[in-house]
């Protein structure tokens, strides 16, 4: 691994983390308050105050990869063809509109349905977001990105980051449906990446591809983040099952569970991270040019 | 649509590299960059006959490459400032005043053209010794090469003298940027894919 792919790694994880925080948030708590038309609650100014330091760690992370950084505001002249160019769009759309939520969040809780219309939009760019990063690397040069297990990582990456993160936020405040639910997605997305990963092993090792290069790099040079990356996995089920079964139904007796929600999160974050490591190391041509 | 193009004859390539030396030198390339690399392309194996005797293949060849400004450049499309553009004439340049050092023409190059200069923080590549030809000299690659492996010039003319191959093991899809590159294959790379031949100097070329 290449210490140049860390402000890559830092920036990809931390917008999908503020995406993924936005999304679940606006599914698995607004969403059910909005139905219910209960008033928005103040204690989760602190969630969007989140998404947005995340989004903007990204935004410092993603100058610390360029070579020549002055040049940066050019990086918005080719959006007609360039995935980056995209990017980067769409990065500052999204950290705009997120910025705007949160001040909204602030000043006017009570903007009620502006704001669920806003927090809507924030999550749909987010999704966009991810899409169109996912884009960047589906390039014929690059065949082991350029695959649907690209834009799939990057999207569960997302939700797990998002929903642990927020399971941690409902202690004592969230309803039992909503823990539950969020306890769900925290087990329920490592469970799918570790079911895939022998397909995606699989195909990476296909001789027709590459020669199976990839699955080479994999498994003979990075051999031990290969297995902490399971070994982190299996820590996240094993949390997220403790901090399911904590739940309680009266919910303010859920002190119990910011332990296991506390390790799940911790988990499945350093497990995002060396899964990305991982990615970066796939950087590879076919040919060797 | 790129009006000149290079060919390179595989069949005759001594894998000397000065081609490659003379572009470091015109260029004045620091270590590690390399606007034109010399792929030195390995492949054996023993088998076994019907009779029961053992017999072998072995192919090698060399394949000298730099920027094939291609009709469908993978680089022009995936910069976010077009500061890897294509010109008039269908030579694709940088604009060092436009680059930002992402390095993410370097990823969508099948080539691996598109060069990575740490002290400046920005991209180059061959730019075909864009100062020579609009001398009317070749580029140095090509005036330097003992072997007279590498031609230039336009492209009607280089398909007219050689024929519109553009692909050698274990060169990429050509159909997927339309290189102008044309080659003379060597009579042992129809052998290479099935010896799973590869390109034994990576290290040399890549680092």
């Amino acid at each position: 691994m290449k210490s140049s792919e860390w402000p890559l790694v830092i920036f990809s994880l931390a917008i999908q983390l503020s995406a993924g925080i936005m999304v679940i948030y606006d599914l698995f708590i607004l969403f059910p308050m909005y139905r219910s038309r209960v008033a928005f609650p103040s204690k989760y100014h602190w969630i969007l105050l989140i998404a947005l330091g995340a989004a903007l760690v990204g935004v410092i992370f993603s100058f610390l990869h360029l070579g020549n950084p002055t040049n940066a505001p050019r990086s918005l002249s080719n959006i007609g063809t360039s995935w980056l160019s995209r990017e980067i769009t769409g990065v500052l759309i999204y950290s705009a509109l997120l910025m705007g939520t949160t001040i909204l969040h602030f000043v006017m809780p009570s903007a009620g349905r502006s704001l669920k219309w806003l927090v809507d939009l924030t999550a749909l760019t987010g999704v966009i977001l991810i899409f169109i990063m996912s884009k960047i690397y589906m390039i014929p040069a690059r065949p082991a990105w350029n695959s649907v297990f690209t834009p799939l990582g990057f999207y569960m990456a997302a939700i797990v980051m998002g929903a642990s993160l927020l399971l941690l936020f409902q202690i004592n405040h969230g309803s039992w449906a909503s823990q539950k639910s969020l306890a769900i997605l925290t087990i329920s997305i490592p469970v799918i990446q570790l079911a895939i990963l022998p397909i995606y092993m699989s195909w990476l090792g296909h001789p027709d591809f590459a020669g199976g290069k990839g699955l080479a790099i994999l498994l003979h040079n990075h051999l031990i983040a290969f297995y902490l990356r399971l070994v982190l996995y299996l820590l996240a089920i094993a949390f997220g099952f403790w901090a399911f079964f904590t739940i309680r139904s009266d919910t303010t007796q859920n002190r119990l569970l910011f332990a296991p929600a506390l390790l799940a999160w911790a988990s499945i974050l350093a497990a995002q991270i060396v899964d990305r490591l991982l990615f970066y190391t796939q950087n590879i041509s076919p040919e060797g040019f | 649509m790129s009006t000149f193009g290079f060919f390179c004859d595989t069949s005759a390539c001594s894998g000397c590299k000065t081609c490659q030396v003379s572009c470091k030198d015109k260029n004045d390339l620091d270590a590690g960059i390399r606007f034109r690399r010399v792929y030195e392309v390995v492949g054996a194996n023993w088998n076994k006959t019907d009779e029961g005797a053992w017999e072998h293949d072995i192919v090698a060849y060399n394949l000298s490459i730099g920027c094939n400004h291609c009709e469908n450049p993978a680089c022009v499309k995936a910069c976010p400032t077009k500061a890897m553009h294509a010109e008039l004439d269908g030579m694709i340049l940088i604009d060092p005043n436009k680059c930002i050092g992402c390095r993410y023409c370097e990823w969508a190059c099948p080539y691996g053209a598109p060069q990575y200069n740490k002290l400046k923080g920005i991209m180059q590549k061959c730019d075909f010794c864009r100062d020579y030809v609009l001398e009317g000299k070749p580029p140095a690659c090509v005036s330097s090469c003992p072997m007279r492996v590498l031609e230039f010039g336009p492209i009607s003319q280089l398909i007219e003298k050689h024929g519109d191959n553009r692909s050698v093991y274990p060169l990429p899809d050509p159909s997927i940027t339309r290189p102008a590159l044309f080659i003379r294959k060597h009579p042992g790379a129809k052998l290479a894919k099935k010896l799973n031949a590869s390109i034994i100097n990576r290290e040399e070329v890549k680092e």
